[in-house]
């Protein structure tokens, strides 16, 4: 759930896709924010937020075609990028 | 690229410190930090991209700090390396080797000294049900709201025996949302108990207590229910969280459960490299042992902040401030005797914020809760290895490493990072109460195979 800030305007709208549904985040969210605040029924894995626990980790196809692992709350959404959930490894 | 002579891993309060009172006596040193901008857990804000407005709500942490954070920033330029982890430290007799990685390539830099500054990181609390989506630390919540102006869910339930709890269930109320209830391990009698029996240590911190207070208030405003003398028994919900029972037999209806138990510090770096530890406080971890120049028992590698034992945000600035001096004075970059002189009222602030730190530390213990888990807790989050299948290891193994090797637990992701404390709370319950916990390994965060493969330099690391 995205909080309303007076005075505060989010980054440009940008599109991507998790587990092949379209969605929309802001730039400079985190990918796991991005999830968080997608809507979806089931929501992502998320528990330090800060790089420790390994929970967020995603699979992201890269806009270059490259495909990597990547802990979501440390990496931030950019437009193209499809992720694929992952669970716990 | 030329290496740069110092790195500081962490941009929090202490690293941002550090680098700051080495740039005025000309030193550059490299900060590296896995977050995009600097300011540490504790000082995270909105990203780059959005515009406008100082905080979601309300903010607690000092103005200097706040400060200290934004000067250090604006000047920073090639020093402030974000978005990349350490994952590697060797230290040689004349030269510290760091790995760095952001997750794509990886590489190696040579430098003359390093200075540990990687903070801290939430107590994980195992219980049943603690792997649903929407568990999550209570800090882990605040970053959320801090960093990305986010709520994770609707209505949260708060747990733990750390009072920081109060202060991320009011800013969850203050940016919209909805506690369902603040629950404190400790009884109404042990908390106050705590709080008179230590007054002069309360009173002389008061306005660190003052958050606490204003955070009381506001939940005591918008009716937020508390329970204390309870603590969690079981996360219910299939997939996301739907609830949480109580050992008092209430079951609060939630979508997400905020664990607030105390802090350990970050301690691969320095366990991998081979410093000297010690336990650290009463909720667990490995504090890096440090002399009066924050230096470790390695060759020029410096720790300050919780690296070296938990004591909160201005602690780390001070220690910060004092490993620089001793850093300035082993380069000639001051003379000693001026480092002695300046060095004195840090070390006297240190002494008095600890003893503050130490009523916390012992105000907040889970100890006494963390006793006996259910069967089915998972110990081992990324492994997914319950409590009855390390009991079962407990009878004929009585080591941390041994039972790694048995059970994987703690084999995963996290590289134990998760489950040690646990494990090494369940040996000491056994009789085993020294085991040094894993064997710390490179690579401290995960890194893709690909890269490490990529690149011949960091083939030594791995041995």
């Amino acid at each position: 759930m995205r909080i309303e800030v007076a005075n505060v305007e989010r980054g440009e709208c940008v599109a991507f896709s998790v587990d092949g549904v379209s969605c929309t985040a802001y730039s400079g969210e985190t990918i796991v924010a991005a999830l968080v605040n997608s809507g979806h029924v089931h929501r992502p894995n998320l528990f330090c937020n800060m790089g420790v626990c390994g929970d967020c980790t995603v699979q992201v196809t890269w806009p270059d075609g490259t495909v990597r692992r990547v802990r979501a709350c440390l990496t931030p959404v950019i437009a193209g990028i499809a992720v694929r959930r992952i669970g716990n490894l | 690229l030329q290496d740069p002579d110092i790195v500081i891993v962490g941009g929090g309060p202490a690293g941002v410190a550090a680098a700051t009172l080495l740039r005025q006596h000309g030193v550059d040193a490299m900060v590296i930090d896995e977050q995009s901008r600097p300011g540490g857990q504790i000082l995270r804000r909105a990203p780059w991209g959005f515009r406008g407005g100082k905080s979601s709500t309300a903010d607690w942490t000092p103005k200097v700090l706040r400060e200290k954070r934004d000067c250090f920033e604006r000047h920073a330029g090639a020093n402030w390396l974000g978005g990349h982890s350490v994952v590697g430290l060797r230290v040689e007799s004349d030269v510290s080797r760091i790995t760095v990685s952001n997750g794509e390539v990886i590489r190696n830099i040579s430098v003359r000294a390093v200075l540990l500054a990687t903070g801290c990181y939430e107590l994980p609390f195992p219980i049943p049900g603690w792997t649903l989506s929407g568990v999550l630390g209570a800090g882990a919540l605040q970053t959320l709201i801090k960093g990305q102006l986010t709520l994770p869910g609707k209505r949260t339930v708060f747990v733990g025996t750390h009072p920081l709890q109060l202060l991320v269930a009011a800013q969850t109320i203050l940016s919209g949302g909805e506690v369902g209830a603040v629950v404190f391990a400790q009884s109404r009698q042990t908390l106050l108990r705590s709080l008179f029996a230590n007054a002069s240590v309360v009173v002389s911190h008061l306005t660190t207590l003052f958050p606490a207070a204003s955070a009381w208030a506001t939940l005591r405003k918008a009716r937020v229910p508390f329970f204390f003398g309870a603590y969690p028994v079981e996360v219910q919900g299939s997939e996301n969280v739907q609830g949480l029972q109580l050992s008092n037999g209430a079951v609060l209806p939630c979508d997400t459960v905020a664990q607030c138990y105390g802090f350990i510090p970050q301690a691969d770096l320095p366990r991998q490299a081979g410093a000297r530890m010690h336990v650290a406080g009463r909720a667990g971890g490995w504090a890096t042992e440090i002399d009066q120049w924050q230096a470790t028992s390695l060759p020029a590698v410096y720790a300050a902040g919780e690296t070296a034992g938990v004591a909160g945000a201005e602690a780390a600035d001070l220690s910060g401030q004092l490993a620089a001096l001793g850093i300035a004075a082993h380069l000639g970059r001051i003379p000693r005797q001026e480092a002695d002189a300046r060095a004195a009222p840090l070390r006297r602030r240190i002494r008095r914020v600890k003893r503050f730190a130490a009523w916390l530390d012992a105000f907040a213990s889970p100890d006494k809760i963390a006793s006996a888990p259910r069967a089915d807790t998972l110990i081992c989050r990324c492994e997914k290895i319950s409590y009855a299948e390390i009991d079962a290891g407990l009878d004929l193994l009585t080591t941390a490493n041994a039972l790694k090797l048995q059970t994987r637990c703690g084999m995963g992701l996290c590289q134990g990072r998760m489950c040690e404390a646990s494990l090494l709370r369940l040996l000491k319950q056994r009789g085993y109460p020294t085991d040094p916990g894993f064997t710390a390994q490179f690579p401290a965060r995960p890194v893709p195979i690909s890269c490490v493969r990529s690149n011949e330099v960091t083939r030594p690391s791995l041995l």
